[in-house]
């Protein structure tokens, strides 16, 4: 059984485009609703015959979608799961029946989709998405990739140039990487393997069109990819890209391309929706843990960039600006620890903060040595929650010192 | 199966590894010195290999049990030494650290170290030798989804942080030596 | 990319991959236990895949080869073992977390022998003239489920070049970084017996062969013959 990551590298190996390949170019007629699934280049519900080369990699890619099922960071959240399933078999329409769906605990954006029809997603997109036009963007995109067949052709390409160590090692490195660490590096391997711009081109074209045909809003799609590159551009490190744009390559001329596209197909009248509601119920039961992965990144200028962000869009701002205090707090630089504390009142003040707040807020008062508002902070704390696993020592820090 | 669980990191930072290629050395049973700082009393023998301030003894293989001590982080020191890019993410030892931040930095080097659904639980203060310390325990899953168990107790000694931590699969290794484990703990004494 | 083991065990390793032996058998015992009932042993799903080398040096797995060659390991495996008047049940894998959670351990444990037995220089001197690794107590529900004594777990990888197998390199593969076979088309493996009362590892075998072709029957016999060297009584 192959690792799920060799599967998975071949679906950041998009590859490079073949000089056979011919450009492509979007077309201009009309919108027609259901036209973009009638003209893709696979069938629904189409297996390869067992000596075929796509059979062998299917294979591969069935061994490893097993592998895949017992992954350790494979979030199991029954309800996250049947939505995104939900989602992404909206966008799919006769292809739904194809696509299993997996989602992995991975703090960065990404989603790939490999030949055999498994969709991975990592939680790090959930964080940044808005709403379920958006994730349908992206859904949409990956699905664009399958039903076109761009990743059979990138498998094609690379069996006759890569030496299969280096493939090897992006799929250990890629999708799903308990070591966060590594984002940099699959980044950068990633790259390699890039879909080519003809395949971007058309991804994002059947992307909108299906996204569109599924009732959502394609307006919305030009809005993920403006909220990744304000993230990016708010880094001051530099150290990692967005690990989709390694392989999604997102110069400015594909953005308004889409918003033009995306105006288009609402010019003609199209009604879509957006779906704020059911993807705030779906992703902010889970959402403090993906923001804790974020935090583990030590990423801080880009993950406060993001926070900012979400705290605009104004869902659960206690929680987030909790957050943004443990950022300050971990960061632990010049002013930081008051930097925190300001954060930590605004939780106060603000829906939905989680109790460790005030334990956060009980640790900024000990560095300041102020023992009788850490204690007070603290009993806050282990009033909220009183079974806490730390109450015991907790209860040994209360104790006066001396 | 597939590679990640071939690539036979458990956790506990690629110096681990590194140290994996060095030769194992026979240690115990008995009493033991553990980086000028403390000493142990073993009831078995172990499977010996370290590498700066890390030693890591296993009786069954590092990829099944491990028991690992970090002896004497300084200001400044990365909780494990690792290469390459998670070097970067390794939360760093600073001696202000009150215990809740130290526990919060062993699950951060943790989790980068590849932890996956790392819960802890039953933080509580636990004697380390003389010295006052504190000890919880948690469990984990690999990239390979193989479960693993673990027990971890810290204290600060001079400034210093020791840790202990001993871990293994949650399928028949953690508990095969867990009482010598124990057993080894209460016999700490500082020098 | 970070490799995980150093320089030092890849070098070890080749060593002895490259030795001349074709397998390597470790055992706790030299006859299998039974009663007047034949034994029975349950056959673990068979982690075998066969690859194609190609001219650019991929290694292009062969969905039509893997399946006649896990077809072939598994027909060779119920016949040797008939031969020894033992019944050989083959396990069907269903849902759910008992058979995966075995499959890990055995694969943690199987790596652990190949590592810490089979490479002097990655020694465990407590087990230095000791073999006694086991699953646990656990896998007694596989006894139970299958009326069985024991249990086999074999694990193969081979690849062969359109012109015939290439002379044998450096085996990183299982060793470390698992399943990477660097270019060399060796046929390596090993296989595990376990005893399902104690869960312990009593007999264990590492395949490794330059010539044979899985993708027939008789060469599969071979293979199993030379894999089930030294196999208990």
């Amino acid at each position: 059984m192959r690792s799920p990551r060799f599967a998975l590298a071949i679906l950041i190996a998009a590859g490079v485009a073949t000089a056979s390949c011919a450009t492509y170019e979007p077309s201009d007629q009309p919108y027609q609703k259901g036209a973009a699934f009638r003209d893709a280049d696979i069938a629904p519900a189409v297996h390869p015959a067992l000596d075929t080369d796509e059979a062998g990699l299917w294979m591969t890619m069935e061994e490893a979608e097993h592998d895949l099922k017992t992954a350790g960071n494979l979030v199991r959240d029954e309800a996250l799961n049947a939505y995104v399933k939900g989602v992404t078999c909206k966008v799919a329409g006769p292809y739904c029946a194809d696509i299993r769906v997996y989602i992995l605990r991975v703090p960065d954006f990404n989603a790939m989709m490999a030949p055999n029809g498994a969709l991975v997603v990592w939680t790090g997109l959930l964080l940044r998405t808005r709403n379920e036009a958006q994730l349908a963007t992206i859904l949409g995109h990956e699905i664009g990739h399958y039903i076109e067949r761009h990743s059979v052709e990138r498998w094609r390409d690379i069996r006759t140039k890569t030496d299969i160590l280096m493939f090897f090692s992006i799929a250990t490195s890629a999708a799903g990487v308990g070591y966060v660490g590594n984002l940099a590096s699959i980044g950068v391997l990633a790259s390699i393997y890039a879909y080519s711009r003809d395949n971007e081109r058309e991804a994002d074209d059947v992307g909108l069109k299906i996204m569109a045909d599924a009732g959502y809003d394609p307006r919305e799609a030009p809005k993920v990819w403006a909220r990744l590159i304000r993230e990016e551009e708010a880094d001051e490190d530099k150290k990692s890209r967005i690990v989709f744009f390694a392989t999604h390559p997102v110069p400015e001329e594909r953005l308004d391309t889409l918003k033009a596209e995306a105006e288009r197909l609402a010019s003609t009248g199209f009604q879509g929706g957006i779906g704020v509601d059911a993807y705030d119920a779906a992703v902010l039961p889970l959402r403090a843990a993906f923001l804790r992965d974020e935090l583990d990144l030590r990423r801080f200028s880009r993950t406060e960039a993001l926070l900012n962000m979400l705290i605009e869009d104004g869902a659960n701002v206690g929680e987030l600006q909790f957050y943004r205090g443990e950022l300050y707090r971990l960061r632990n630089g010049d002013g930081d620890l008051d930097r925190a504390m300001e954060a930590y009142r605004e939780a106060e003040n603000s829906d939905g903060p989680p109790p460790e707040l005030f334990r956060s807020i009980a640790l900024i008062h000990m560095k300041k040595g102020e023992s009788v508002e850490a204690r007070e902070a603290f009993s806050r704390y282990l009033a909220l929650k009183p079974d806490a696993e730390d109450r015991e020592m907790i209860r040994l820090m209360m104790e006066p010192a001396g | 199966m597939n590679v990640a669980t071939n690539r036979v990191v458990v956790l506990l930072a690629v110096a681990v590894l590194a140290a994996a290629c060095a030769k194992f050395s026979l240690v115990g049973p008995g009493r033991l010195e553990m980086a000028d700082a403390y000493t142990v009393d073993s009831p078995v023998a172990w499977n010996e290999t370290s590498e700066g301030k890390v030693q890591i003894w296993t009786v069954d293989g590092p990829q099944l049990q491990r028991l690992t001590f970090v002896n004497g982080l300084e200001d400044g020191d990365p909780l494990f030494e690792t290469k390459g890019d998670s070097a970067e993410n390794m939360p760093r030892y600073n001696s202000a650290m009150t215990p809740l931040e130290i526990k919060e930095l062993i699950e951060a080097g943790l989790r980068v170290s590849g932890a996956n659904q790392l819960e802890t639980s039953d933080f509580r203060p636990q004697a380390f030798g003389s010295i006052p310390g504190y000890r919880f325990e948690f469990s984990y899953a690999l990239e390979s989804g193989l479960e693993n168990e673990g027990t971890a107790l810290a204290a600060k000694k001079d400034g210093k942080l020791y840790l202990i931590l001993y871990t293994g699969t949650r399928f028949y290794y953690y508990g095969k030596h867990k009482d010598d484990v124990e057993r080894l703990i209460d016999t700490i004494q500082i020098l | 990319m970070r490799r995980l083991w150093c320089v030092v065990v890849s070098a070890a390793v080749a060593a002895v991959l490259t030795s001349a032996c074709a397998t390597k058998t470790f055992q706790q015992i030299n006859t299998l236990e039974r009663d007047d009932s034949p034994l029975r042993v349950v056959l673990m799903p068979l982690d075998v895949q066969l690859s194609e080398l190609t001219a650019g040096g991929l290694h292009e797995p062969k969905a039509d080869w893997t399946a006649s060659a896990r077809v072939n390991i598994r027909d060779a495996l119920v016949e040797a073992f008939r031969g020894r008047g033992a019944e050989l049940a083959v396990y069907v894998e269903g849902p759910g977390d008992p058979q995966v959670r075995r499959d890990q351990i055995q694969l943690a444990v199987g790596q652990t022998i190949l590592v810490h037995k089979f490479q002097p220089a990655l020694k465990l001197p407590t087990k230095e003239n000791v073999f006694d690794w086991s699953l646990g107590p656990k896998v007694a529900s596989l006894r139970d489920e299958y009326d069985a004594d024991y249990a086999l777990f074999v694990f193969v990888r081979d690849s062969y070049s359109s012109g015939g197998r290439v002379a044998a390199t450096v085996l990183v593969g299982i060793l470390s970084m698992g399943r990477y076979i660097l270019p060399g088309g060796q046929q390596t493996g090993f296989a595990s017996l376990v005893d399902l009362d104690t869960g312990n590892i009593v007999w264990f075998n590492r395949l490794q062969r330059g010539a044979g072709d899985l993708r027939t029957l008789d060469a599969a016999r071979s293979s199993v013959s030379v894999l089930l060297t030294d196999f208990p009584k």
